[in-house]
């Protein structure tokens, strides 16, 4: 019994991995997307180049880079994520994804999966433009705390991105949702301007994303400072939340769905 | 046919032919998502570069809340025309389009105008969403001046959308340059960053591209200082003049290119 319950965790992994890849694959022939991770993050890390250069505040440029590299991740895992579903539906392969074998969380996940990690790219883009044009640090003062970060937020990024999935199962008109959570949620993570800066009432707002956490974690694992233990534990635990959340909102949608026949519908 | 009768066709074409486009685009977008991206959005980047905007100390934040309120407009006129051909052909209706004896121009102008009316309602109401949210201080002599600012930047940003939309009868993936131009133009014509931080190519480079002497306008009407609406608005219509004149050659020269090569529905 343990046996076979280690080996279709092994199974389920593997789907994920693999289907990960070719969703990566798949996303980086959409020009869409080679905007949102390539040239979105470039353009906007050089509007906050520009401005917060203007501060003559030497640690808010270095986090500038990070910021910017997060924004492409949250607009990656945003659209990806959003639009996955209706990818697969316009595809014609949304109900052989369905029915397959494989949980469709897990195929879920897959697809937020690669949408997140486009976001390293986004992450090396704008460490590139930093430490080139702007003179910002290209390496973190404390590479591993760095790469756990990174990771920590690619995979929380998968979490929420997974939840949007879910949401947007239920919700037709996805692209309404996408357009308009893009920049609220730059802001409220504080990638544009510190958290710190927003009114009060934005503040529990902005402790609930793990956005939040990773642009922190990762600021202070390039400068090597504070504590970004912490806030990678606390970017897990957001994360889990949503993972949480999208897994019990997922079997209630799938059932749904699938007893009103309404699955093509949507 | 007389010139007159000419002129009155052509206007026909625009108008029904405009009109019918935008209650298909309405219709394609569905309210909610129209509302999303004519209005919620515009607001949200206006809100978002007025925070970084105060954040730095550079300028005012009218300064930004008006900039990137009438640059969020314009980009209404440059999506509205680029994605015109664009949606024609996903239809499948682009043949159909080009294969009446109407003149491309007044085809063209019917696309344009809705979406360039709708962004001089997107800026006006950023504007007062500025003014009602961000603390824009809004007196009434400066309506005027944000008013024709508002129109010939989405002149001008028409005419650069409707080259780009005369593209998309060559080549399939316009959304690219669509949005290169979008993140360009955010950048080079002083709407979120002020000019005067950037290197001189770039303020060399706003001076020829639609919207930066608009904004310019607006910006100096709100922070009280001393703006000259002839030159400003004068400049920003000879580009918009430029930027038709271009659209007109390269419609003239796609379509035909487009039409020799059989590409018009399989590129």
């Amino acid at each position: 019994m343990t046996r076979n319950v280690t080996r279709a965790r092994t199974l389920y992994l593997r789907t994920l991995l693999v289907c990960g890849v070719f969703q990566l694959r798949m996303l980086l022939q959409y020009k869409f997307y080679v905007i949102a991770v390539f040239v979105q993050p470039l353009a906007f890390a050089l509007i906050q180049f520009v401005m917060v250069g203007h501060r003559d505040d030497a640690d808010a440029l270095a986090n500038v880079a990070v910021q910017a590299g997060l924004m492409g991740m949250w607009t990656s895992t945003l659209f990806g994520s959003g639009g996955g579903l209706s990818r697969e539906r316009r595809f014609g392969t949304l109900e052989p994804v369905v029915v397959a074998p494989t949980p469709l969380a897990v195929n879920i996940l897959a697809i937020s999966l690669a949408t997140a990690l486009m976001g390293v790219i986004s992450m090396g883009v704008t460490l590139l433009l930093g430490g080139l044009v702007f003179d910002t640090p290209m390496m973190p003062e404390r590479p591993g705390v760095f790469a756990a970060a990174l990771a920590v937020a690619v995979l929380a990024n998968a979490c929420l991105g997974f939840l949007m999935a879910n949401a947007f199962i239920l919700y037709r008109n996805s692209l309404v949702l996408t357009n308009l959570l893009e920049y609220p949620v730059w802001v409220l993570a504080g990638l544009m301007v510190p958290a710190a800066f927003l009114p009060q009432w934005c503040r529990p707002l902005s402790e609930g994303l793990s956005m939040t956490w990773a642009g922190r974690a990762l600021g202070h694992a390039m400068s090597g400072t504070g504590e970004p233990g912490r806030e990678i534990l606390w970017c897990a635990v957001t994360g889990l939340v949503c993972l949480a959340v999208a897994l019990v909102f997922l079997r209630t949608v799938h059932d749904a769905v699938r007893r009103r026949a309404t699955l093509n519908l949507i | 046919m007389s010139a007159a009768r000419r002129l009155v066709a052509g206007l026909r074409v625009t108008v029904v032919g405009g009109a019918l486009s935008y209650r298909a685009l309405i219709t394609f977008l569905s309210p909610p998502l129209f509302f999303v991206m004519m209005i919620a959005s515009p607001f949200f980047q206006i809100v978002t570069f007025s925070l970084l905007g105060r954040y730095s100390g550079a300028q005012d934040p009218d300064f930004y809340v008006v900039g990137t309120a009438i640059q969020a407009s314009a980009m209404a006129g440059i999506y509205g025309a680029s994605q015109a051909v664009a949606n024609e052909r996903a239809f499948g209706t682009l043949a159909h389009l080009l294969i009446t004896p109407a003149g491309r121009f007044w085809i063209m102008l019917g696309r344009l105008i809705p979406t360039s009316l709708n962004g001089i309602l997107v800026a006006v109401l950023g504007v007062f969403a500025g003014w009602a949210f961000l603390g824009l201080s809004l007196t009434p002599s400066i309506l005027l001046p944000i008013g024709v600012a508002a129109v010939c930047a989405s002149t001008s940003c028409a005419g650069l959308g409707l080259i780009i939309g005369a593209l998309g009868l060559r080549f399939r993936d316009m959304y690219f340059v669509t949005n290169a131009a979008h993140l360009v133009l955010l950048i080079a014509t002083g709407a979120a960053i002020p000019l005067t931080l950037l290197p001189g190519w770039v303020q060399g480079m706003s001076q020829v591209i639609p919207m930066a002497h608009a904004i310019a306008m607006a910006q100096d009407a709100v922070a009280g200082r001393p703006y000259s609406p002839m030159q400003s608005a004068g400049a920003e219509l000879i580009l918009a003049a430029v930027y038709f004149g271009v659209a007109l050659v390269v419609l003239a020269r796609s379509e035909r290119l487009s039409r020799r090569l059989g590409t018009l529905e399989l590129v």
